[in-house]
């Protein structure tokens, strides 16, 4: 295949697993220009009217309807050829029975089922149906690319410059914001091992406890899902930024708006970190250069040189060095991290500034981060919890994660205590009793905090039996564990006063 | 009748913190578990309902609501009714609503065997001396999805584990939640609202299927209540859900796993049963889950082996550390903070009574004691009267050697104690002061005021009226007993140059000793010992059911009874009647002298039923009673105490059980 024409197949396959996965709306039309030039510098325009139209609804396991793609190509330099391709419709749901076993099936369905559970509707086409989805897109692929072996004048030519640009005139949405939204659900779906964590607890939790084989199939899935995914976004994205028409500003605009301004420096070090854990180095490297000149002269530039841990201060360093993967041993360390702490400065300053850190920090998970931060203001300055609080929800990403469900509670606490927060508790702590996760020391100390908040929400109500029993229980958990349960409880108590 | 001794255990619930209710055959007891530990598990009869059988009790304020085969008996104010008339039924007693305080989960005979019949009724309404029928709120439910299987025996025994009242919308009344056994589980919640059944069904997921327990407990020690369900995921693996109820659906997440091949590797039986609890057992200060796996013992089917181990809240195993117990095998267990020590005590109930286990954390080890063991004989096989006690033996179990409850009523108070557990009993004797027991592995146990003692070596015992002779280490010997304390004092008589076996005298009390070819003679006040040869036997010790010796005119005359025959010797050795002889076992034989002519009679039973073979004219008559496993001649009232094969125990005078014809054709 000639170098120009597996680049053109290369940039269809991104545009069109892109906009399938990507766009809200349910149709959108667009071009892709691709100028190449011959060694006579003649130039030869090739174009590609892509529509894509869904019409699936999903609900639950049920995916239901086709997608329709519709391809048309013109080619202009002296006269004008065009060709247009068969409408391809795709029955993802039917190509998945007829092709996949029983287990395979069952395994999306909960998958499907658990992502549907979490409130994940944000894509119509779930990305756990990638692999489908690349194998119904091949002889679309196929067809495009026997065309273009017809043509002969494309031997010698080579890539001049393209463009994406998005026609459909009802649709209110730019090639950059289709990035945008890709990103995100990259982000939101596949942060961190407290992501992972999560999918394990929910099958087990909603589903009973799976045959092995099943589970492996779903978190094998989950994992091929991810680095299909990033290929694609990372290839989406170096195909819009070689575009003669990328705008910077409109781009940065669309990040913002898909991950909120906040965020947008923590979500793009994620992705950024999965990028790097994922796909191999070229691609890699390929995407930095590509991103890091798209970055320039904005306030995230430096974030693609690598800016994380290693960068900090060797005093900062310090305060961190008690924080391992799954927060091991970090309980009988809490009286040392408290005391580093409090040798830096101020508290009301280094709180803020310890948080802030952690989260870059990229050893951890987001729910060792969102403990860790919570367990040491209330030890450390239970007054500036609400502060903490705040910054932390700019901070997470992933909203199902337990970090995400506890800062929600907390916060629902500072408004008004009620019942239903005696029952979120109840459904966190129940979540956790009994189970293997609790081999892991970060869900032992939300399984502690769960407790006081409980005790804390039943005081509130007036529920004196069930919040003695509840502190009663995390203290003798926290003696276990070589907590200081006693301290923490006083901490919440003390800022739920304070409020 | 003196007493009878419940048989077949059906149901045993808590009723307050030491005091357990038991529904056994036609009655229900009151089981008083001692606080201290030295002392004895008394059972007392509180009511009967002769031709009915408990299947279920449950009780309320001062009344026992008891489900019979039958229909539903309350007891109260020392008075028991029948409040309604049907068919089995397992009840549920509670405040349902102001009216309704009764629950029963009936099968009709009539219905297809997939549905039970649920009625709800007041005690309230039972007038005690008038018979007034209880008009009840009835509804069915299709509480089986297949009508094949033993569906009868499966509704009143494993129901009690999917049934639960409470009061889970917090009303103030209780309702019954029930989950259907089955691989599509549904949940009811049956509340009684304005004098009606509303019963609320849920469809549950898939692996909340077949459930095998549901309870409503604070099992993390939130202070909070909540449901829960232990299902079976196939044959060795169980899950446990939470259920919570919200929007008109249930949502079962799941707690935990178990598999006990994870546990205890792929050796275990594929004819093992799951138990699993959930509380605070152990001194850890935590809940945890308690998980017994229970197998056949592989020497006996009656036994099994108990492999129990724990989950705690941090999610870690931690397995028993002995390995594995052997008990009974199980019918139910119950669990209950029976000591008031606030942690929950494990009532292993079975067939033939219930074992109380206590749980230890010894820092991540986790070690199981028994702290109680109450155990009713299957059949009375061994009975003796003093006083106004009745000291009573036999086997827990068809065949059963090492393990026979002794047990000891007292006839005044109509309760029933347990003594312990002792292997198979050979001789069993009381006087005034003391009661002995020889078993078959050579112990002698004497029991007296408030003490027991054991002593090895003891190959056959016999109590004389104010001394025990003891055959010990191929000595005779005699023991003077402190009933006191159980102190002996030892005095040696004969040395014997083998272990025999003493001869029960009727008339007087010379002593006897059989050995394999000779009958010894100790005279032990003239101090003459007579050795009399027996003309051309030699008798194995081991097949003497039992010997016995009389006077009749001057002459002595030893009777040995065989497995199959019997053989009267006179004092010179010599056989002088053989006859053959069928009959159960050494335990239901006696020899006596009939009532008027004082002629010499073996009694004994066939099949059950009683039989006197006249030794002087050697006729066999078939005598007044039937299903007899025990016999015992009171020599100093001359009572004979009769154990029946339905446990029940009466006396009766010598008289009562011969026949008149008889006593004249022996003449």
């Amino acid at each position: 295949m000639s170098k120009v024409r597996s680049q053109v197949i290369r940039f269809l396959d991104t545009l069109l697993k892109s906009w399938i996965l990507g766009i809200q709306q349910r149709s959108i039309k667009g071009i892709l220009s691709i100028v190449l030039e011959s060694p006579e510098s003649e130039k030869l325009l090739l174009r590609y009217f892509i529509t894509v139209s869904k019409e699936f609804s999903r609900r639950g396991e049920m995916l239901i309807g086709v997608l329709t793609i519709d391809i048309k190509r013109k080619i202009s330099n002296r006269e004008v050829s065009e060709k247009k391709f068969g409408k391809y419709i795709v029955n993802l749901s039917a190509f998945l029975r007829s092709t996949r076993s029983g287990v395979d099936i069952r395994s999306l369905h909960l998958l499907a089922n658990l992502f549907s559970d979490r409130g994940i509707r944000d894509v119509i086409i779930p990305i756990y149906y990638i692999p489908e989805l690349v194998d119904r897109l091949k002889p679309i692929l196929r067809e495009i690319d026997d065309d273009l072996k017809k043509l002969s004048e494309f031997n010698n030519l080579k890539l001049n410059s393209l463009d994406v640009k998005i026609s459909s005139k009802k649709v209110n949405t730019t090639p950059s914001d289709i990035l945008s939204s890709l990103m995100k659900i990259v982000i939101s779906q596949y942060t961190d091992i407290s992501e992972l964590d999560l999918l394990e607890r929910e099958i087990e939790k909603t589903y009973g406890v799976l045959d092995k084989n099943i589970k492996n199939k779903i978190i094998n899935r989950w994992k091929m899902s991810l680095e299909e995914i990033l290929k694609i976004v990372v290839n989406y994205s170096i195909l819009l930024f070689k575009c003669n028409k990328f705008d910077q500003n409109n781009f940065l605009e669309s990040l913002s708006r898909n991950l909120r301004p906040e965020k947008v420096k923590i979500a793009l070090n994620k992705f950024l970190s999965l990028v790097r854990e994922n796909l191999d180095k070229n691609d890699y490297n390929e995407f930095i250069r590509e991103f890091s000149n798209v970055l320039k002269n904005t306030t995230l530039q430096g974030l693609t040189s690598g800016y994380d841990f290693e960068d900090k201060e060797s005093a900062n360093l310090n305060m961190y060095k008690y924080l391992r993967s799954n927060l091991r041993g970090f309980s009988v360390n809490f009286s040392k991290i408290i005391k580093n702490i409090r040798t830096i400065g101020e508290l009301d300053k280094v709180i803020r500034t310890y948080v802030k850190d952690l989260f870059l920090l990229g050893e951890l998970s987001e729910d060792d981060k969102v403990i860790v931060s919570i367990l040491l203001v209330l030890s450390l300055k239970p007054s500036k919890l609400r502060l903490i609080l705040y910054d932390l929800r700019k901070y997470i990403i992933c909203e199902a994660c337990m970090g995400a469900r506890l800062i929600d509670i907390l916060y629902k606490i500072i408004t008004k205590p009620n019942k239903s927060h005696l029952v979120e508790t109840s459904k966190i702590i129940n979540s956790l009793v009994y189970s293997s996760e609790l081999q892991k020391e970060t869900y032992r100390l939300f399984l502690v905090l769960a407790y006081i908040i409980k005790a804390l929400v039943a005081k509130d109500l007036g529920l004196e039996k069930i919040s003695e029993s509840c502190l009663r229980t995390a203290k003798k958990i926290g003696d276990i564990i070589g907590l200081p349960t006693e301290r923490l409880a006083r901490g919440l108590f003390y800022w739920s006063k304070t409020i | 009748m003196l007493v009878n001794i419940p048989r077949e255990l059906n149901d045993l619930t808590v009723s307050t913190s030491n005091k357990l209710l038991l529904g056994a055959d036609d009655s229900v007891y009151i089981v008083e578990i001692p606080v201290k530990n030295m002392e004895k598990i008394k059972m007392k009869e509180i009511f009967r309902w002769t031709g009915t059988n408990i299947i279920s009790i449950d009780f309320m304020n001062d009344k026992i609501i008891a489900g019979t085969d039958r229909g539903v008996i309350i007891f109260s104010n020392n008075k028991a009714k029948p409040v309604w008339v049907g068919y089995p039924c397992n009840v549920f007693a509670g405040r349902f609503s102001d009216k309704i305080d009764i629950i029963c989960l009936a099968k009709p005979p009539h219905k297809m065997s997939r549905i039970l019949d649920i009625f709800a009724f007041s005690s309230y309404e039972v007038e005690f001396g008038q018979i007034k029928s209880l008009k009840g709120i009835e509804e069915e439910v299709v509480y089986f999805s297949t009508s094949i299987g033993p569906i009868q025996d499966f509704a009143f025994t494993q129901i009690k584990n999917l049934a639960v009242k409470s009061d889970i919308d917090n009303d103030g009344y209780l309702e019954l939640i029930i989950i259907t056994p089955e691989k599509e589980p549904k949940l009811s919640i049956i509340d009684i609202v304005d004098e009606t059944i509303r019963r609320t069904e849920y469809e549950l997921p898939s692996f909340v299927g077949h459930p095998i327990l549901l309870d409503y407990k604070d099992f993390n020690e939130d202070g909070e209540k909540e449901l829960y369900v232990v299902s079976m995921l196939s044959d060795f693996e169980a899950v446990i859900s939470v259920l919570s109820i919200s929007d008109n659906r249930v949502y079962a997440s799941v707690l935990t796993k178990i598999d006990i091949r994870d546990l205890y590797g792929d050796d275990v039986s594929d004819d093992g049963l799951l138990y699993v609890f959930l509380g605070q057992f152990d001194n850890d200060g935590l809940p945890e889950i308690v998980g017994i796996w229970e197998e056949p013992s592989e020497d006996d089917g009656f036994m099994s082996k108990l492999m129990m181990f724990k989950i705690n809240i941090l999610g870690e195993t931690i397995l028993l550390d002995d390995r594995s117990l052997n008990e009974i095998t199980i019918k139910r267990i119950i669990v209950s903070d029976i000591d008031s020590d606030s942690l929950l005590e494990l009532i292993i109930f079975n067939e033939s009574g219930f074992s109380i286990f206590k749980l230890r954390d010894n820092s991540g080890k986790l070690s199981v004691s028994k702290i109680y063991e109450f155990r009713l004989p299957l059949l009375i096989k061994s009975l003796s009267k003093v006083n106004n006690s009745l000291f009573i033996t036999g086997p827990i179990a068809t065949r059963f050697d090492s393990g026979w409850s002794l047990m000891k009523v007292n006839l005044d108070m109509n309760e029933i104690e347990s003594v312990g557990m002792v292997p198979r009993i050979i001789t069993l004797e009381c006087s005034n002061e003391i009661c002995i027991l020889v078993t078959a592995h050579n112990k002698l146990y004497l029991i007296g005021d408030n003490c027991l003692r054991k002593v090895r070596n003891i190959f056959d015992a016999m109590l004389q009226r104010n001394a025990l002779l003891v055959i010990s280490n191929e000595e005779l010997i005699r023991l003077i007993v402190n009933s006191k304390d159980c102190t002996l004092h030892r005095h040696k008589i004969y040395d014997l140059s083998f272990k025999g076996r003493l001869i029960r005298n009727i008339d007087d009390e010379s002593i006897y000793i059989l050995n394999p070819s000779h009958i010894i003679s100790c005279e032990v006040k003239k101090g003459e010992v007579k050795d009399i040869k027996l003309s051309g036997h030699k008798i194995e010790l081991k097949n003497i059911a039992n010997a016995y010796t009389y006077r009749e005119k001057e002459s002595k005359y030893f009777v040995l009874i065989l497995d199959k025959e019997v053989f009267v010797f006179n004092d010179r050795g010599n056989v002088i009647m053989r006859r053959d002889i069928m009959f159960d076992d050494a335990y239901s034989l006696l020899m006596l002298r009939g009532p008027k002519t004082h002629s010499v009679r073996i009694v004994f039973t066939r099949n059950g039923e009683l039989y006197g073979l006249d030794l002087s004219s050697g006729l066999e008559e078939r005598l007044n009673l039937d299903n007899v496993t025990s016999l015992r001649l009171e020599k100093e009232t001359g009572e004979i105490l009769v154990a029946f094969r339905n446990n029940w125990i009466a006396k009766y005078e010598l008289e009562e059980i011969m026949h008149v014809e008889s006593e004249e054709s022996g003449n």
